[in-house]
């Protein structure tokens, strides 16, 4: 277990409010480890349309393909 | 009718009753003692409403003989996941924190299922709140009824595995990253996920509002879309709802593939490290037996898988969060250990990790619609990588090894496309294989057509398992 990592992990969930019951502690720090790569992996050049939509709805996000 | 009662397909089951040759009774009274005989097997129902059951069954009857017909699913057995709420009628998803749990209303896909007359006979297993797992839950898990020491494919595991074992030839699930699909798979039957926004979650207890598909698992592909012809619809109270009108799904079955363009996309799973070539062997078959009913059949690129399943699992444990936030804080150990340690940890996300996933799902989807299925009617991926897992390979704590819960459908729920599970082949060891269609937004009825032609060639559709009762303990 990467010391660094689980120091922001126990911070991280204790500011949440959380107390993580420690028998549930390695399960849901390994989620951590693969949450914090995944959202590394969405860090990269977006287009300048590409933002988020209050509710995703298909028929609002493609009106270009006429196809709905 | 020479087949049993459980065997007929709906519409065999329909014009039956319509015939007079079954009454919805004796067709109801028969699932349920077929059910009271091999659940135990199978632990596919979490609860069965058999006195309910038989009084809709009677009343289908009546309405029947009085010249009164709701449709195709006018007095035909089906089962609810358990997170589908039922106005009186215990709703636990499968938690702890649920188990007292008894709605005041109905969920609208049950609203319009009642409507159609068809008869709840039960509540199914499910992972909890159709994400955890594990075996320290108020229910044990369902068991694949092709071989009971394997996992059925999560998370509406009672509903793969009582449509696979002939209890009902419907049962609604839920698909979130690939909940529906996964038992399908698993359990060698016809799952859809269809388009967001077709059919209502309204009452369908909340995993990730933006991912969550509710949809059937059925018996077949015309099964199932008797069933979406049912339950499709707008409802005003579904913020996420779309109106598209009252398409009939059934309308292209047996129409064929001639001249139809599918994109194969194999690359999507074919390089996943560990993936079986048995199912590999099984997805490229597929593609030449949709060939040789005159599709044209070729490979296509979609954008990285990994991409999918980042922006997916982002936004569904972010949402998950927001929705069990308090009981996190206030009751951790209420909570499955799986469902506790895959959910808690999205309290570490921050805003822009959030927003960067939104950016990226509309540029997948974007992306997937005006590339592949622009050009092409359908894309055929695979399921699953491999078969079904032992379920003695699942340890206490989150996660389990290798490729035992991994299936290649996030993407899909991503982008929000329809896609649909079905039989491909078995492997050696006699577990189902499948593939996956994905169809355009709003296209159920080209998927299905698709679909029908490749159940009609794999000869696959009415294969079922021997189930064996479990023995009872002294």
């Amino acid at each position: 277990m990467d010391d660094a990592q689980k120091q922001s992990f126990d911070f991280l969930m204790t500011r949440a409010g959380l107390d993580v019951p420690p028998e549930r502690e390695l399960g849901a720090f390994k989620v951590y480890r693969e949450l914090s790569h995944m959202a590394e992996l969405l860090r990269q050049p977006r287009a300048a349309e590409s933002e988020p939509a209050a509710v995703f709805r298909l028929d609002t996000i493609l009106p270009e393909t006429g196809e709905l | 009718m020479t087949n049993e009662p459980h065997e007929l397909t709906i519409a065999q089951a329909g014009k039956a009753l319509r015939d007079g040759e079954l009454t919805s009774t004796t067709l109801t009274q028969h699932v349920l003692d077929r059910i009271g005989t091999f659940n135990s097997t199978v632990d596919a129902f979490v609860l069965v409403t058999a006195e309910r059951a038989l009084a809709r069954a009677a009343l289908a009857d009546k309405e029947l003989e009085a010249g009164v017909d709701r449709g195709p699913l006018h007095g035909i057995p089906y089962g609810l996941k358990d997170i589908y709420a039922t106005a009186g009628i215990p709703t636990t998803c499968n938690s702890r924190l649920m188990v007292d749990h008894v709605p005041d209303e109905d969920a609208a896909a049950e609203e319009a299922l009642q409507r159609a007359g068809a008869v709840l006979v039960g509540k199914l297993n499910t992972a909890e709140f159709a994400l955890g797992g594990g075996t320290d839950l108020p229910f044990p898990p369902a068991k694949n009824p092709w071989n009971v020491d394997h996992f059925t494919g999560t998370s509406s595991t009672g509903s793969g595995a009582a449509v696979a074992s002939g209890f009902v030839r419907l049962a609604m699930g839920s698909d979130t990253g690939g909940s529906i699909r996964s038992p399908a798979c698993h359990c060698g039957v016809v799952g859809l996920k269809p388009t967001y926004g077709l059919v209502s979650r309204r009452g369908v207890y909340p995993l990730s509002y933006s991912l969550d598909h509710v949809g059937p698992l059925a018996g077949s592909v015309e099964d199932a879309a008797i069933a979406l012809n049912v339950v499709a619809g707008h409802d005003a109270l579904d913020p996420s709802s779309v109106d598209v009108g009252n398409p009939d799904y059934t309308a292209e079955l047996g129409r064929g593939v001639e001249g139809m363009r599918i994109g194969y996309a194999r690359a999507l799973f074919s390089g996943v490290p560990g993936v079986s070539p048995e199912v590999l062997a099984s997805v490229d078959a597929a593609a030449e037996t949709l060939a040789g009913l005159g599709a044209v059949v070729e490979e296509v690129m979609l954008p990285d898988f990994e991409l999918f399943k980042a922006c997916g699992r982002l936004i569904m444990l972010a949402e998950a969060f927001a929705v069990h936030e308090e009981n996190l804080r206030t009751r951790p150990r209420d909570f499955g250990r799986y469902a506790y340690q895959r959910i808690a940890p999205a309290a570490t996300l921050t805003a822009a990790d959030l927003i960067q996933a939104h950016r990226l799902r509309r540029e997948l989807t974007v992306e997937l619609n005006t590339g592949a299925l622009r050009t092409h009617d359908a894309l055929l991926t695979t399921t699953g990588l491999t078969p079904a897992a032992r379920l003695d390979e699942f340890p206490i704590d989150w996660p389990p090894p290798g490729l035992s819960v991994s299936v290649q459908t996030a993407p899909f729920n991503v982008t929000g496309n329809p896609a649909l599970a079905m039989p491909s082949g078995f492997s050696r060891s006699g577990l189902p294989l499948g593939i996956q269609l994905v169809g355009r937004p709003f296209d159920e009825v080209r998927l299905f057509r698709i679909a029908a032609a490749f159940e009609a060639a794999s000869g696959l559709a009415e294969r079922r398992p021997v189930l064996r009762a479990a023995e009872m303990s002294a």
